[in-house]
């Protein structure tokens, strides 16, 4: 029986469609948009070479008035976590997170991100890995979102990219949020630093001489773990010949036999009128301090 | 040296009273005392439990940290377990008046029913002072008083920071090992912990 025009049209158009469904990828899910959060996986890179380490960004946009949370969340809330579904041979290592803002939340006080952050994760591809295939990096990504109240959100986010003997060629756009983000990365300290703890104080040194009076704005001490010190309390910084001494109000937990205090220091400088803010990693050891 | 001692202790005692030093609650020392109402209108003292455990909950039925714990059962069954042995249970309720989780007396007794929740009494502090005294920043936020007026414990429900209910089952509950303790005339292993939660709604 011959077929009319339109009958056969109609049966390649759905002959066509059945292939193609078939044979699509699944849909991926990237960006991710939530409650209060647009979350995004991006690549520095725009394939991958086997054997060869590369960014990878995590971008949370929050909306207006909302913040997330730093490693050390502070007084409430919670840490923004990935866990990574990897092929074979993949490995990623721990979220490198921008300096956080001090928000406070009434008497309490919280450490985070208002409006944007990038989270990076650097990412290593097996030498063997065979080039001309696509691969899939999986972010299965938790988080707390906050402004007076509080969300818990989660976005399971894929990434996927071609693999390349090639030198791979940058994403001009992950490009610039790492730019961007990377004057908020804190860098490893020049400077020795010692705390000591008396009564209700924990004093930090920070030895150098580097420390100008007149230029320092502002000093901030955020501690990896909680309980060190009483987020809320304000931070005294003096500079002394002996380099910059930080007096915070102690935390709740026992301090009798810490051997070591690790954190992040940012310091606000202003030099030719300019307002300078850089960010570094401390680890701190019992010494003389006060 | 002993003159010294008095001027010392008046003038830090002075700057305590006007708030300029606040004494934060500690392990090991006297359980700050306070009165407060509950949701029937009746003035609960620390004082009046003197001779009993006590366990304060800081609690806000709108956090999703404390709705793990609700939602789970698992708050429900430690409290039950508690009073049970005798504990005093006292849920506190801290929030503003407006803020999240903030509910007029009908409303408190109307949860501790839906939700078959036994604490003792539930207390409402809309003004924070308990939460301020406490120093209670997150809901939930647990403390345990001794039988001799001491504060024992002070922190997270359990060591599993999360909003997942699965965590619940597999979370070494504080609370709980802390009473056990105590029942068998032990010293609180972990007296100190982090509280995890929403912040109190001050």
């Amino acid at each position: 029986m011959a077929w009319t025009l339109r009958q056969t049209c109609t049966i390649m158009v759905l002959a066509v469609t059945l292939v193609a469904l078939a044979s699509s990828k699944p849909l991926l899910a990237n960006p991710v948009t939530t409650a209060h959060v647009q979350a995004e996986l991006g690549s520095a890179v725009t394939a991958i070479q086997p054997g060869a380490s590369f960014w990878v960004v995590l971008h949370l946009r929050m909306q207006e008035g909302w913040h997330t949370y730093w490693q050390n969340p502070g007084d409430a809330g919670l840490a923004t976590a990935i866990r990574w579904v990897l092929p074979d041979g993949f490995a990623a290592g721990n979220i490198v997170w921008p300096y956080p803002q001090r928000l406070p939340v009434g008497p309490l006080m919280n450490y985070g991100y208002e409006r944007e952050v990038a989270l990076l994760t650097q990412m290593t591809a097996p030498a063997d890995l065979p080039p001309g295939q696509l691969v899939t990096l999986q972010a299965k990504t938790t988080w707390v979102v906050c402004a007076d109240l509080c969300v818990p959100g989660a976005a399971t986010l894929d990434l996927q990219l071609p693999v390349s003997t090639a030198q791979p060629q940058k994403d001009a756009r992950w490009m610039a949020v790492l730019a961007q983000t990377h004057s908020a990365l804190p860098k490893p300290a020049p400077w020795q630093v010692a705390f000591s703890t008396e009564q209700d104080r924990l004093t930090l040194l920070v030895s150098g001489s580097d420390f100008v009076a007149t230029r320092l704005a502002e000093a901030t001490f955020f501690p990896l773990a909680y309980g060190v010190i009483d987020h809320a309390a304000p931070q005294q910084v003096q500079i002394t010949p002996q380099g910059l001494r930080l007096t915070l109000r102690r935390g709740t937990f026992d301090m009798t036999s810490l051997t070591r205090i690790d954190g992040v220091l940012v310091l606000q400088e202003t030099r030719d009128g300019a307002s300078h803010v850089q960010a570094f990693t401390i680890s701190a050891v019992p010494g003389k301090a006060s | 040296m002993q003159r010294l001692q008095l001027y010392v202790t008046t003038i830090l005692c002075s700057l305590a009273f006007a708030g300029i030093i606040e004494a934060v609650p500690k392990t090991g020392q006297p359980a700050p005392d306070f009165t407060a109402v509950d949701s029937n209108g009746v003035a609960h003292a620390l004082g009046d439990y003197r001779g009993k455990i006590v366990v304060l909950e800081w609690t806000n039925h709108q956090c999703p940290f404390v709705g793990k714990h609700y939602g789970t059962g698992n708050m429900q069954a430690l409290q039950q377990h508690a009073t049970d042995t005798g504990v005093t249970w006292l849920s506190v309720i801290s929030s503003a008046p407006g803020e999240q989780g903030y509910v007029s007396d009908a409303e408190a007794n109307a949860l501790t029913a839906k939700r078959n929740a036994s604490p003792t009494a539930v207390l409402l502090d809309p003004q924070g002072v308990v939460g301020r005294l406490y120093d209670a920043r997150t809901t939930p936020h647990m403390y345990i008083i001794d039988a001799a007026g001491t504060l024992v414990y002070m922190g997270g429900i359990d060591d599993k920071p999360s909003t997942h209910y699965a965590d619940v089952k597999s979370a070494t509950n504080y609370v709980r090992v802390a009473l056990d303790e105590i029942r068998s005339g032990k010293p609180v292993s972990m007296p100190v912990t982090r509280p995890y939660g929403c912040s109190v709604k001050y």
